[in-house]
């Protein structure tokens, strides 16, 4: 992505993301300095980039958001709920601005009503945005000016991808003094060159009062080639001609220290004036050295940069890595059968490569959850005003980090499950009075990795599900025989039913009967599990357990037969040679004794239906899904396998105790384990 | 197509534009830089500029530089629009590329 437009769209719509996540923290605390910031800096950061991209109209609306949260942070203007619910609107608004520099005439009317709205607040004049607005950006602390340097060096291709400095020096100077160098920089070639080519080199010496973060703002949509170095030059700091010369990159550091050298030094020319010793010369010398050292460092020390990557791109990458293991398994395979030391040894090596490439391409492609929890808050506060409730949404674990994928996917079903919780879960505060609890509902989600997987759980303190309303529906509809004994448990799980709704009215919300058994199917197709308990009156909790990742997991290879199979590493707790202890003869469950218990045992070969004959010895790999242990027995244990994760075809999705197939060194596939079903199954 | 090398004007005038949409076709009008004599002094018009960006000021400053090369000088003759003294003014070019109060017509 190039398009500075298109970049501008994204990082306006991550700034609006912020902004809503800002006023939905002031609206249970409308004084946070902290948060007043954050909105105000999103809102001025829009509006600079929007001036410079050509949004003027979005430019001039979030001009005036701009000056409300100045006037907020002033003590001016107080925020209430009704006017943090227009600047939503606001918020709202603005994401329909950014389709297209210039709006249709009811947009721009829109825009109209809302600052006028605005205008009333701040007592500000119906006008457009001035520049010395910009001078409101966040002020340091102290209120005293401080001295900048920015160095600006703008990609070779600024000019052609639409950028120019002057909009960018118009916003700096916005924001105090300037004085500004234009040269022509170091990759100016008066032989060859090319009027396109931007070779233009800026100095800037800003004196201002906003902070050093607002000055990055002001390059926050500038291409990633672009060289922007921002000093803060302290009082005390020497400013030598020399230094400076440097800086600008005029004169070579090393030119300039042949000149400097060829004249006398101070500390020469103290020590022959008997000023002082030369000893004491030479340390003072030494001692200004390492400062200089260590300012030099300071200066350097810049934040680690970031760049954007558009997802097909980390999709491919991720796609040629697992091609790239799969290509491994086949060197290791052929240097296994054709017994060549060489070969083994480049296999080991390009395995240990592959492993390092797979996981920092993992590592790239993790996301933490909290970017979707977000969205969440203001989802659920505008649907609990909808619904005449009173709901505070708790998050916890927003730090826990998932594939980008499995996010995105994960997006819905969450969003179906909140709703559900809202509408039906959590009573209106009239009701919830009359049963004794707090009028204000609660609804807490949670992410959190637990052995190797992800654990996301939504809960609330709502009325809980009733099983006997749920099993009536059930019998009526048909899911289940009239007179069937089901444990809650099961009952619960009837709710998953496609086409199963227990809504006594029908809302916008939900209850179309339509919706749980998307959401099971959606966390299923995300190799996922999910899961409900419920209490009746007290509420309702639904975990989701999901992988980390779609693509590639460390795998266990075991045999049986001359079938393979691959349990998810993660799910494995040791291998052991067991014999069963116990049959139940009629359930046929398998028992086996491991650290003092019995625990059910599942054989693959008779799971499956493999055919062919046991080995004498056979293995019992002993898996722990949630606080279930388990034994799988097969055949063999082949060892730690690389695993690509294939996606079955139509005809076997539908096969129980699989989440996949991988292929193997020897071209030959191999099923994936669905430990977790697989542990259900046991149980029944 | 001449092939001919242009000689370089004494005058030159540059109306409306001085974009990074003007600059490539500014430039193909100046072939003369490579061969000029010493010692002269090119007087460039800026008239009714009201579109200027720093591709522009950028162009003005290369040429100025290629003709001091060969010892030769760029006087800017202009009638200062708005656009084009803010543009120098915020880069800090108005004393080095400085447009001096509009010139007198001598022509």
């Amino acid at each position: 992505m190039t398009d500075p437009v298109d970049i501008f769209r994204e990082e306006a719509l991550e700034h609006l993301s912020n902004l809503e996540a800002a006023l939905l923290e002031l609206e249970q605390a409308p004084t946070s300095a902290e948060e007043i910031d954050a909105a105000f800096r999103s809102m001025h950061t829009i509006k600079g980039a929007a001036g410079m991209v050509g949004f003027d109209h979005l430019s001039q609306f979030t001009h005036h958001l701009e000056t409300l949260f100045d006037r907020v942070r002033e003590g001016q203007v107080e925020l209430t709920a009704p006017l943090i619910n227009q600047i939503l609107e606001a918020r709202d608004h603005i994401e329909r601005l950014l389709d297209d520099p210039s709006p249709s005439v009811e947009l721009q009317a829109v825009s109209a009503a809302q600052i006028i709205q605005f205008t009333e607040v701040t007592g500000e004049e119906h006008a457009g945005p001035e520049r010395q607005e910009t001078g409101h950006a966040s002020q340091t602390a102290a209120g005293e000016a401080r001295l900048y340097r920015i160095d600006i060096c703008p990609a070779a291709d600024a000019f052609r991808d639409g950028f120019d400095t002057l909009p960018l020096l118009k916003e700096l100077s916005g924001l105090g003094e300037i004085h500004v160098t234009t040269r022509l920089g170091s990759s100016f070639d008066p032989r060859h060159f090319e009027p396109e080519t931007c070779v233009l080199a800026l100095s800037v010496a800003l004196t201002t009062h906003a902070s050093r973060e607002s000055i990055e703002d002001v390059f926050i949509f500038v291409g990633d080639e672009w060289q922007i170095d921002i000093t803060a030059i302290t009082a005390d700091e020497d400013c030598r001609l020399g230094d400076l010369l440097v800086d600008q990159k005029v004169v070579a550091p090393d030119a300039l220290e042949q000149v400097l050298e060829q004249q006398p030094r101070a500390g020469e020319l103290i020590t022959a004036a008997g000023l002082a010793a030369p000893e004491t010369v030479q340390s003072t010398l030494d001692e200004q050295r390492f400062i200089r050292e260590q300012q030099k460092k300071q200066r350097k020390a810049t934040p680690e940069q970031s760049i954007k990557v558009p997802q097909h791109k980390l999709d491919q990458l991720m796609d040629q890595v697992g091609e790239l293991v799969i290509l491994q398994a086949r060197l290791e395979q052929l240097a296994l059968e054709s017994d060549d030391e060489r070969a083994s040894s480049l296999a080991e090596e390009l395995s240990r490569l592959s492993t390092g490439l797979r996981e920092t391409t993992f590592d790239i492609r993790m996301l933490p959850i909290g970017s979707t929890f977000g969205r969440f808050r203001r989802l659920v506060r505008d649907l609990a005003n909808d619904l005449g409730k009173e709901v505070v949404l708790e998050t916890e674990g927003a730090e826990t980090e998932l594939d980008k994928v499995v996010i995105d996917r994960l997006s819905d079903p969450l969003v179906h499950l909140l709703r559900n919780s809202l509408d039906h879960g959590i009573e209106t505060p009239e009701v919830r009075r009359e049963k004794g609890k707090p009028a204000r509902g609660h609804l807490w989600l949670s992410a959190s990795q637990h052995q190797g997987q992800i654990q996301i759980l939504i809960r609330d303190d709502g009325a809980g599900l009733d099983t006997e309303r749920i099993l009536s529906k059930a019998i009526e509809r048909g899911v289940v025989q009239p007179g069937a004994d089901l444990d809650p448990q099961e009952i619960y799980q009837l709710i998953f039913e496609a086409g199963f709704s227990t809504a006594q009215t029908v809302s916008d919300v939900s209850g179309r009967g339509v919706g749980m058994d998307v959401v099971k199917r959606s966390i299923e197709s995300l190799q996922g599990r999910v899961q409900l308990d419920s209490t009746l009156g007290k509420g309702t909790e639904v975990c989701i357990t999901l992988p980390m990742t779609l693509a590639i997991i460390d795998g266990l290879m075991t045999g049986v037969s001359r079938e393979r199979y691959v349990l998810p590493l993660s799910t494995v707790e040791e291998c052991v040679e067991a014999v069963p202890e116990t049959e139940d003869e009629n359930s046929g469950v398998r028992l086996i004794r491991h650290r003092d218990a019995l625990i059910p045992c599942l054989r693959l070969r008779d799971f499956f239906r493999v055919g062919g004959q046991p080995p004498e010895i056979e293995q019992t790999v002993v898996v722990r899904v949630g606080e279930a242990l388990m034994g799988i027995t097969v055949d063999e244990v082949v060892g730690h396998f690389q695993t690509v994760i294939k996606s079955l075809g139509r005809l076997y999705q539908g096969a129980g105790g699989v989440m996949g197939a991988t292929i193997m060194g020897d071209g030959q596939i191999a099923m994936i384990l669905d430990v977790g079903e697989l542990v259900e199954q046991a149980r029944k | 197509m001449s092939k001919k090398t242009a000689s370089a004007p004494e005058k030159w005038s540059i109306e409306n534009g001085l974009s990074i949409f003007d600059v490539a076709a500014l430039e193909a009008q100046c072939p003369w830089l490579q061969s000029l004599p010493r010692d002269k002094q090119l007087r460039l018009r800026l008239v009714g500029i009201e579109e200027v960006d720093s591709a522009g000021v950028q162009w003005l400053l290369a040429l100025k530089h290629r003709l001091k090369l060969h010892g030769n000088e760029l006087v800017l003759d202009a009638e200062a629009s708005p656009e084009l003294s803010e543009a120098l003014l915020l880069m800090g070019l108005t004393e080095s590329l400085g447009i001096a109060v509009a010139a007198e017509e001598d022509a």
